[in-house]
């Protein structure tokens, strides 16, 4: 409806007055729009410029990346919605593990976390459940040659888990993950 | 499409943000470019390229021919608030389609046209469908106008407009169906209806540089965005002061386009229409959130949700279906009233096979309106 509107106003202007008219409308039109849009494109500009390159241990993770045959993020992209957050926290989390995905993504392999709009978690409980097996799922590929596993600092539900894991054999504590590679 | 992603059930490619087509390309480059992680950047740039020529195209068919007139209405189109406000989430960048599906139907609708075909929409809606499909259901309610439209004007017979619906179900459902959209997963599907639709957004000003905003309101509803910048607001105001006396002749003329803008509006509000806290219309979104939640493990969501009604609840639902079908009556009688017999014959039929599928499949409506609401 918006862009109908849009359509038909200008052609309107166009149709309705004389050309000169119609044109010095357009223009003040236009100079109102940029103006009134400043906000939207400072914004704009504001992201096209700081979202690159972000993360923080991306060597690390490509390092890790390269060599294994697929890649198990614990908690997934939707089981980060269950963790008990407020919502500035779990933004700026997911912004993260989406850097990481997008790191991890060159190397086409196999990931247990795939980006998806709708699946957006609505029952934390039913959802919870689930990232428990899913949880185990990875833990029990930890030491299988090839595995890669990404746990996430930001996600306090694998509080303990990271603690268990800062010991394990192939383990390392990055600035946002534990990340830990299975031996070939 | 791609298993070694380990894709978990019930995910469709489409719902995932990666723009098959654009990945395709991306992959073919990928032979000659090395890894090229950049695409999803350059499908913004394209999609902002887009919109001044798609919004030129538009105006040309609706008779603007003056170069700078199209130019400047094609930069007002790239500095819509409604496309700004969506940087960042790069399906819903690609406005251009809806602009370019705005011309094919004004170009159908216009007087010249003498034969309606909207097949003309299909490659649009294939695109939108590999794209998003929030922007496929607005492609898909802008063909259903072009569609009313030419049976309303009697340029358009019954049976071409069922072959031709049915020419458009065969490729969309394969590509559906290649895309995992008819694998429905124990995924949970995400009620929606709790935000409403802001029937005034078009005119509320925020964010604004001339008024001083530069944020949405706190408790603002990003969903609802929809100002149309203060630029378009005079060139609204511009034109509906010379164009005012001739409104009843065009509404008479479009209505059909009309209906399905309102339509889609109040399909859009929610389904949950209140007066204050007060639930007046509707299913409150707690019992619909329940049941979609229970539905995959107790008999499916309508299922569930039946259970869950009471006596109020059916009486809420029955209104705020009275009110849909009231606008679709008063459309009818109109047609009827008008001698546009094609029209009713047609609305009819599809009422007929609406009621059939409910009696055989009734969480196919669920489905389709759950899947399509937010869209609209």
């Amino acid at each position: 409806m918006v862009y109908l509107v849009t359509l038909l106003a200008i052609a309107g202007v166009w149709k309705l007055y004389p050309p000169r008219a119609a044109l010095t409308l357009l223009v003040v039109a236009l100079g109102l729009q940029v103006w009134d849009t400043s906000p939207l494109w400072n914004h704009l500009r504001h992201d096209a410029l700081t979202q690159s390159d972000r993360l923080a241990d991306r060597q690390a993770v490509l390092a890790a990346a390269g060599p294994a045959s697929r890649v198990n993020f614990v908690p997934t992209y939707l089981c980060a919605f269950a963790e008990p957050m407020n919502p500035d926290a779990r933004e700026a989390s997911l912004a993260q593990f989406s850097d990481l995905r997008v790191v991890v993504s060159r190397f086409v392999r196999p990931t247990t976390s795939v980006h998806n709009s709708r699946m957006t978690a609505a029952d934390i409980a039913a959802l919870t459940a689930r990232c428990d097996g899913e949880r185990q799922a990875a833990l029990a590929q930890l030491d299988t040659p090839g595995a890669m596993t990404v746990v996430l600092n930001d996600a306090p539900s694998e509080a303990l888990l990271r603690a268990a894991l800062i010991g394990h054999p192939g383990c390392s504590a990055l600035s946002t993950t534990i990340m830990c590679a299975g031996h070939r | 499409m791609v298993p070694d992603l380990g894709l978990p059930p019930g995910t469709n490619i489409g719902l995932t943000d990666s723009i098959p087509p654009v990945a395709l390309v991306a992959k073919l480059a990928r032979c000659w470019y090395g890894y090229l992680r950049l695409y999803l950047s350059l499908w913004v740039f394209f999609c902002y390229l887009a919109q001044g020529p798609a919004c030129a195209i538009g105006l040309y068919v609706l008779g603007v021919r003056n170069v700078p007139a199209l130019s400047i209405g094609g930069l007002i189109a790239v500095c819509a608030p409604v496309l700004l406000f969506r940087f960042g989430y790069a399906a819903l960048c690609a406005q251009f389609l809806l602009l370019l599906g705005l011309a094919v139907h004004l170009q159908l609708a216009c007087e010249a046209s003498r034969r309606v075909d909207i097949l003309y929409h299909l490659p649009r809606l294939v695109v939108a469908l590999l794209v998003h499909v929030y922007l496929f259901a607005m492609m898909f309610a802008i063909m259903l106008a072009s569609l009313l439209q030419g049976l309303w004007r009697e340029r358009l017979t019954i049976p071409a407009a069922l072959a031709q619906l049915a020419t458009m179900a065969v490729l969309i459902g394969a590509v559906m169906w290649a895309c995992g959209y008819l694998a429905l997963g124990p995924i949970p599907m995400k009620p929606y209806g709790p935000r409403p639709l802001n029937l005034a957004a078009p005119f509320f000003l925020a964010p604004s540089g001339i008024f001083g905003n530069a944020r949405l309101p706190a408790d603002g509803n990003g969903e609802d965005f929809a100002w149309l910048g203060s630029g378009m607001v005079v060139l609204l105001i511009a034109t509906l002061i010379r164009a005012w006396r001739q409104i009843g002749v065009m509404t008479r003329a479009h209505l059909p386009s009309l209906i399905v803008g309102i339509l889609l509006m109040v399909f859009a509000v929610t389904y949950s229409v209140r007066i204050g806290p007060v639930l007046i219309l509707g299913i409150g979104p707690e019992r619909l959130r329940q049941a979609v939640l229970r539905g995959a493990e107790h008999g499916g969501t309508l299922h569930t949700l039946i259970g869950l009604l009471g006596p109020m609840d059916y009486v809420r639902i029955g209104l705020y279906g009275l009110l849909l079908a009231g606008i679709a009556a008063l459309v009818v009688l109109r047609a009827w009233q008008w001698r546009r017999a094609r029209f009713p014959h047609f609305i009819g039929f599809f009422m007929v096979i609406w009621v059939v599928s409910l009696v055989v499949r009734p969480s196919a409506t669920a489905l389709i309106i759950s899947s399509f609401q937010a869209s609209s």
